[in-house]
């Protein structure tokens, strides 16, 4: 992974020595709240429901074991011993103090971490496959141009006062894990053809996003030259800052101007724009290319078997580590490897929180057993991206100890859901005990394996930060007259066939969304040709009647109610 | 009470603003809106004083046009501190323009903005907030001297070599 | 004429801390809802919010308003659901 060198080091130092000037500037009415709430939120701090929250950016959600043990510390020493992993592949720690942030700020800088534009109308963490580096279907590794990208990004003078935030995610490979679709821009590496043939460059897609007004990406650039990565960045942001919406925020996104010129006329803006920059002096110099690209040279690995007869014969003999084998551990493109998926989603527990002996333990794992890294997912999860196969069962029997054993990968338990109202000053409703209730309604790993793939997703409000519209089930939590209720849609999909999930009729009072769900789950494992095919499948080929008529009754139409309930 | 403050002191300021309506004085250094630079160059010219030209937000240069190498300054509104347009405007000023006159920042020009004005190509402030006087009156400029990007400031456009580059002490 | 007022409590955030607190009497900020001055009509609240306005300006709280409270057993009771987990100063989960 990337180290910094000594001019990374003062950059976050000074960083630090300037936040802690603009804390004590605050302190003393030097700054009003207005002035200095922008200067704090691009340092990752927010004012939320109880407390201060502070963000810690976990770049493209890579970690070493030595930074998850700071973690685990800031949040022991600072905090209340837990954080939690969201689906910017970030840590959120709930319990933070104003006067205690530079503290917190200095003690990430000495494992090379940051908050830098974790928050605030800036860009923020780049996100990224979390199979990055490792994955059988990769074309080449997305860490080393996500890593660019942060460099790029990090207090870019142009670009901290945009219109709204700004995210980006990018992915290497073959298959998309890292939910391009849904962000302002998506990065795809992709092989060149014809007079690109030989060559590697980005698919470059925009204005993809949640939120109020959910849009699927659009392809802005087929085949970006990577060389050129930067420039074009930097034209695209140009054309949005200048023109992007500042009158109304929630009209204040890129997707929504993409989608008022029409992806062709943005194309041609920003091609206009692109065409004036001087392209040499934003560009990426091939020798810093090599630079942080040697940080991320691949694991020098020997190939070994792809069988291991003790793994074999434990999985013939113990049922939940062959459920978690089945669910959670991945191949890894050296053979006789592995990719192991950790959840944070034990059935009950909080999706995505972690304890901080939960983060040393899994450091003490990647130490051990995983070659010092660790991967967060946007699901919420962590990942170890390489274990040697015969160490397969040693890691989960320490993950056994620690609670985090749990084989749900991306199965009906493997829940996102964003902190709700419990914690969240924007939320309307709570999403944790929504998501609690069901994972222990379906906490029987027969019944979630029999469902099969399936990704159900909880936010709060409509800022969708639980991703509602990209799940396969989406459960969005509404206020209704005082009283917390939770709308659910169907047929999302984050991945390459992504989607954005459809209402389905009124809404349920917390009480009754198991059963919904439940009963949703009845009608596709009743109507699903095989047991081969995913619920999404099943969706798409049935559509949303039987699911409306299952929920509500055929005697009403769910638009009826829809009207009623306005 | 507003004061000018470029090349990291407080000075005076030469120019006068002079309203669309309002007759242009004589031999006076006048900031004028692009409006009436491109209805008037050249009565304006003929002034033989140095020409500002304020901008909107919204601002697009016509290249063909507009004149720019005749002009001494630009000013470029923050009507709020948070309404970024104007660090685009200035760049694409000093960049793709390669404007070498006076970018001058007006309107909620803070402290902790001014270091990203400057990287942007800004190199002169109209200042009124107290506090932000106050701070620069005792040279204490809270900024990360450390940036990743290439990125001008004022004239002086550093080497296009991606990170790594000491730009605020090349102009102080 | 009867008034529509509802009673009404004001509450911020500790500006150095965080802590949920709510303006009590003498000027004093508590962290239980429970101990909180609460404004039975508009011009109690406006002197709430005066007080209020003075303690932002002096750097002890930051992100003010009022929140409707229910005062029929006496001492006041958050109405919202989200101020409710609030005045719990905890999550419910």
């Amino acid at each position: 992974m990337y180290r910094y060198d000594e001019f990374d080091h003062a950059f976050v130092n000074s960083r630090v020595a300037q936040f802690r000037d603009q804390v004590g500037r605050r302190l003393a009415g030097d700054l009003t709240e207005d002035q200095f709430k922008p200067l704090r939120l691009q340092n990752g701090l927010y004012l939320q429901l109880h407390a201060y929250m502070l963000r810690i950016a976990v770049p493209y959600g890579v970690l070493s074991a030595r930074q998850m043990r700071k973690l685990a510390f800031i949040a022991r020493k600072w905090d209340r011993g837990f954080g939690h992993f969201t689906t910017r592949q970030n840590l959120q720690l709930n319990w933070s103090k104003l006067e205690d942030a530079p503290d917190m700020l200095a003690a990430l800088a000495e494992v090379e971490m940051h908050c830098i534009q974790t928050s605030g109308n800036c860009i923020r963490n780049t996100t990224a496959d979390p199979y990055a580096g490792v994955a059988p279907d990769e074309i080449e590794d997305p860490r080393v141009w996500a890593e660019v990208i942060r460099q790029w990004s990090s207090i870019h003078p142009e670009f901290l006062f945009l219109p709204r935030k700004f995210k980006v995610a990018i992915t290497g490979a073959a298959e998309d894990r890292a939910a391009i679709a849904f962000h302002d821009i998506g990065l795809r590496m992709v092989k060149g053809r014809g007079e690109n043939a030989g060559k590697i460059g980005f698919g470059v897609y925009v204005g993809g996003g949640q939120g109020r007004t959910p849009y699927v990406a659009l392809p802005l650039n087929d085949f970006l030259p990577r060389e050129h990565l930067l420039s074009f960045l930097e034209a695209t942001m140009r054309v949005y800052n200048l023109h992007g919406r500042r009158d109304n925020i929630y009209k204040a996104r890129i997707k929504i101007l993409v989608n008022a010129l029409g992806v062709d006329e943005f194309r041609r803006q920003v091609m206009a724009e692109w065409s004036k920059i001087e392209k040499p002096s934003i560009d990426l110099p091939a020798s810093e290319y090599q630079r942080i690209a040697k940080y991320f040279a691949p694991l020098a690995l020997a190939p070994k078997p792809n069988e291991d007869n003790v793994i074999a014969a434990r999985r013939a003999s113990d049922a939940g580590f062959a459920r978690w084998l089945r669910n959670n551990v991945m191949a890894h493109k050296i053979a006789g490897h592995r990719i192991v998926n950790i959840s944070l989603k034990e059935p009950g527990k909080v999706p995505g929180d972690a304890t901080s002996e939960q983060m040393e333990a899994v450091a003490a794992l990647a130490e051990q057993f995983g070659h010092d890294e660790i991967r967060v997912t946007y699901q919420q999860n962590l990942v170890l991206p390489t274990v040697a196969l015969s160490d397969v069962g040693k890691v989960y029997d320490a993950l056994l100890s620690s609670g985090l054993a749990t084989g749900n990968t991306e199965l009906i338990t493997d829940i996102i859901a964003c902190p709700g109202l419990d914690y969240c000053s924007l939320a309307n409703a709570r999403a944790i005990p929504v998501a609690q209730e069901i994972a222990k309604r379906f906490a029987d790993p027969a019944k979630a394996d029999d469902i099969g793939p399936l990704r159900l997703n909880i936010s709060g409000c409509i800022n969708a930060c639980g991703h509602h519209h990209a799940g396969n089930i989406g459960i969005l939590g509404v206020d209704k007259k005082g009283t917390e209720h939770y709308q659910i849609t169907l047929g999302g999909s984050p991945k390459d066939d992504a989607d954005i999930g459809s209402i389905l009729g009124p809404s349920f009072p917390a009480e009754e969304v198991p059963d919904a769900i439940e009963t949703i789950i009845g009608v596709y494992t009743s109507g699903r040709i095989s047991k081969a095919e995913s619920f999404l499948q099943t969706y798409r080929r049935l559509g949303a009647k039987p699911f409306k008529e299952a929920l509500y009754g055929p005697s009403k139409s769910s638009t009826q109610r829809i009207v009623e309930e306005v | 009470m507003s004061k000018l403050w470029k090349n990291s002191r407080f000075v005076n300021d030469t120019f006068v603003v002079v309203d669309d309506a309002a007759p242009l004085p004589q031999a006076t250094p006048v900031i004028v809106s692009l409006k009436r630079w491109r209805e008037s160059r050249g009565e304006l010219l003929a002034l033989k004083a140095p020409i500002g030209v304020a901008v909107d937000a919204t601002a697009e240069f016509d290249v063909a046009t507009d004149d720019l190498g005749k002009l001494a300054l630009i000013a470029i509104p923050f009507a709020k501190f948070t309404d970024g347009r104007g660090y685009s405007l200035a760049r694409r000023l000093r960049d793709t323009l390669t404007f070498e006159g006076e970018v001058r920042a007006t309107g909620e020009v803070l402290i902790d903005q001014i270091p990203l004005m400057l990287r942007c190509g800004f190199d002169s402030f109209v200042v009124s907030h107290a506090p932000t006087l106050r701070t620069l009156e005792a040279g204490h400029l809270s900024v990360v001297r450390e940036v990743y990007q290439t990125a001008v400031y004022g004239r002086a456009r550093t080497t296009p070599s991606f990170g790594r580059v000491p730009v605020l002490e090349a102009a102080e | 004429m009867a008034s529509a007022f509802s009673p009404q409590v004001v509450t911020a955030n500790r500006l150095r801390v965080g802590d949920v607190v709510y303006l009590a009497a003498n000027d004093d900020w508590v962290p239980e809802l429970t101990d909180a001055s609460v404004a039975t009509d508009a011009a109690q609240l406006s002197a709430l919010e005066a007080i209020a306005a003075k303690a932002v300006a002096s750097q002890q709280v930051v992100g003010v308003y009022a929140i409707d409270v229910d005062v029929s057993a006496g001492s006041p009771k958050a109405l919202s659901v989200k101020e409710r987990i609030r005045a719990a100063r905890g999550p419910t989960v």
